[in-house]
């Protein structure tokens, strides 16, 4: 019997940007896939590609001043194929977004609940009360109290956390196949941080949802994902279960990042930093491994183009990954 | 809010009183006096003064001012010096036709500035944007008066498609009341078109950039939507603030455009009152303008609030 098929398929996707100096790559050959109620982590540092992954998928990135190439496939439709306005159409319906900054992403001069109304309607047939019904509904399955009279709120009277929540209602209201979620809580504390994730997790499982977490917090992929797909300067340099890149990284990227999450226990000693980038902006990239300039275990045979190594279970782009024994989220203790 | 309001519209008191006391000490500056006009040609000195002192022209300025505000505020605007008609009755007169012309000049400024604005909005750098851009420079660059002229001998003198003068107000003659208004309207509304789509324009693409249209798009909303429902009442504030400096603008500038196309509207009655210096018609003219000026700032204010719930 054949597998299901992956709520989202991404092949080879590649995003330039147009800009005075000439066509600028911002993400090259990334292919990921997300199942039906899993949630994939997108990990990587600023400018490394992460959100025009995301906004390229959803396209919502410019287009006169960008070029996307590849494929993704969303419920066996390739969005990068369809036109304007067909796009429209399959947007909201079948893959929804969520963006990092709640406080700025709603419509400040419409009531949440007219909000999420219109998003009903843009796609199915409702009349406007049996829109305005879903949208209550919706907002008390995010966790909304009193999701009646709230609705009729606006933005700025709500918290930071309960935006959050009415960015997600609002997302899955038609409960689209993929959710693609960009930073979803970094503009939030700890503790709602908790409570959005741990909504997305209950969504996601009972809904069936395909979710893409794109953040650069490897605590938040810790407690929400499977696997996790670690980005660095466009490309994806390694891609495995969440468990195994946080106990046992295979590229150094990967373990630096782990490296630098501060941690109890470890007192007096200075929180680790990954050395400062140099030669990384997009132009002056070098020609081998991307990472190079920065890494700890460089080696001469780094120079040369990293293909993304197929192990199996897991995927790195590093050649010398079996000859380091890097440092994980514990440490190896010597047999 | 009620509140709110209230406290506005008593605040407006002082301005106006202020307005009708500058009003009335700037004509008096001018030169020349209303008894010289109605003593007409050859009079002699005595003959001049005794009429100024008949008209009360001989007090002191402070105190023709209190007399002239002790009737206005009774709703008692003077009659007229040199043709004795009440005041209030010749502005009765004469307004409506302006309010009329104003209005018509506005239509056009609100429907072809919003059209033009939202348009380049959308094709922000391209072709379309810079043609909006160049004809709405050349719009607001043309005096309305010449503008007038070139569209009476275009569309009245050569194709005879709508009438070259006159006024049919609107409420005895819709459609014959709309071909006389087309051309000055055209004429008066056309720097208030440019001057909209050109301040949209701004408004729009900085709106269209931000993070919940992002959102709107995310969610699947068509592009006509976003811009028509969205983006358009994201730029209400500004919006609604050009449109009321227009009216102010359209008020001033009506007197040139009803020249133009011989309409017998408040400007025509307040430059020949002031060529005669009649103060007490231009002062009772003025003092109404100020009030509809006001009155429309006013609602500027209030429209705010009620156009963005942040802001109540």
């Amino acid at each position: 019997m054949m597998a299901e098929r992956p709520a989202l398929v991404v092949r080879n996707l590649e995003v330039s940007f147009l800009t005075v100096d000439g066509e600028v790559q911002a993400v090259r050959d990334v292919s990921f896939e997300v199942g039906r109620g899993e949630i994939v982590g997108l990990v990587g540092e600023s400018g490394s590609g992460k959100s025009a992954t995301a906004l390229a998928i959803m396209g919502l990135l410019p287009v006169v001043s960008s070029r996307v190439r590849g494929s993704a496939m969303v419920s066996g439709v390739d969005m990068l194929a369809l036109s304007p306005r067909q796009l429209a159409r399959v947007r909201g319906r079948d893959m929804g977004m969520i963006f990092q900054e709640p406080m700025s992403a709603l419509d400040p001069l419409f009531r949440i609940g007219d909000q999420i109304a219109e998003t009903v309607r843009a796609h199915q047939r409702v009349s406007r009360r049996a829109a305005a019904a879903r949208a209550v509904e919706i907002l008390g399955e995010v966790g909304i109290p009193d999701a009646a009279s709230r609705s009729r709120a606006y933005p700025h009277q709500l918290s930071g956390g309960m935006r959050q929540r009415v960015m997600i209602a609002m997302a899955l209201v038609s409960e689209p196949a993929v959710l693609i979620a960009d930073e979803p809580t970094t503009a939030l504390d700890v503790t709602v941080q908790a409570q959005i994730l741990g909504l997305l997790r209950r969504l996601s499982r009972d809904h069936g949802t395909a979710v893409v977490l794109i953040t650069h917090d490897l605590g938040v992929v810790a407690e929400t994902c499977s696997r996790i797909h670690v980005m660095y300067s466009g490309e994806i340099v390694e891609a495995c279960g969440v468990d195994e890149a946080l106990l046992a990284p295979e590229h150094p990227y990967t373990s630096a990042l782990i490296q630098c999450i501060p941690r109890a226990g470890r007192h007096r000693q200075p929180l680790h930093s990954i050395p400062r980038r140099r030669g990384s902006s997009p132009d002056v990239r070098p020609s081998g491994c991307r990472f190079l300039p920065r890494c700890a275990h460089a080696a001469e045979i780094c120079k040369a183009p990293q293909p993304l190594l197929d192990l199996g279970d897991r995927a790195v782009r590093c050649v010398r990954h079996d000859q380091l024994a890097l440092p994980g989220a514990v440490e190896r203790v010597p047999q | 809010m009620k509140r709110m309001l209230l406290g506005r519209l008593a605040a407006l008191v002082p301005t106006v009183l202020l307005a009708s006391f500058v009003v009335f000490m700037l004509i008096q500056l001018a030169p020349g006096d209303p008894s010289i006009t109605l003593a007409g040609e050859n009079a002699t000195a005595e003959r001049i003064e005794e009429i100024r002192r008949s008209l009360g022209l001989d007090r002191s300025l402070i105190e023709q001012y209190l007399t002239w505000l002790s009737h206005a505020v009774r709703g008692d605007l003077g009659k007229s010096i040199i043709t004795q008609e009440s005041i209030a009755a010749a502005i009765g007169r004469t307004l409506p036709i302006t309010l009329q012309l104003v209005f018509g000049a506005l239509v056009v400024a609100i429907v072809f500035g919003v059209i033009a604005g939202v348009a380049s909005a959308r094709r922000a750098d391209t072709a379309t944007d810079a043609v909006i851009a160049s004809v709405s420079s050349a719009g607001a660059a043309m005096p309305s008066f010449w503008l007038g002229l070139v569209l009476v001998s275009i569309f009245a003198l050569g194709l005879d498609w709508l009438p070259a003068t006159g006024f049919v107000s609107l409420a005895a003659d819709p459609v014959r009341a709309l071909r006389h208004l087309v051309l000055p309207s055209v004429a008066l509304g056309a720097v208030g078109a440019a001057e909209i789509a050109r301040q949209l324009r701004g408004v729009l693409i900085e709106i269209l950039a931000s993070d919940y249209i992002r959102t709107l798009r995310a969610k699947g909303l068509s592009e006509s939507r976003i811009v028509w429902i969205h983006a358009l009442r994201g730029a209400a504030v500004p919006l609604v603030t050009i449109i009321g400096l227009q009216v102010s603008r359209l008020l001033g500038a009506t007197v040139v455009v009803e020249a133009v196309f011989g309409i017998q509207g408040i400007g025509t009655l307040v430059v020949s009152a002031a060529n005669n210096r009649d103060y007490y018609v231009v002062e009772g003219v003025v003092v109404v303008m100020a009030l509809i000026v006001i009155l429309v700032n006013f609602a500027v204010d209030v429209s705010y609030r009620i156009s963005d719930p942040r802001i109540r």
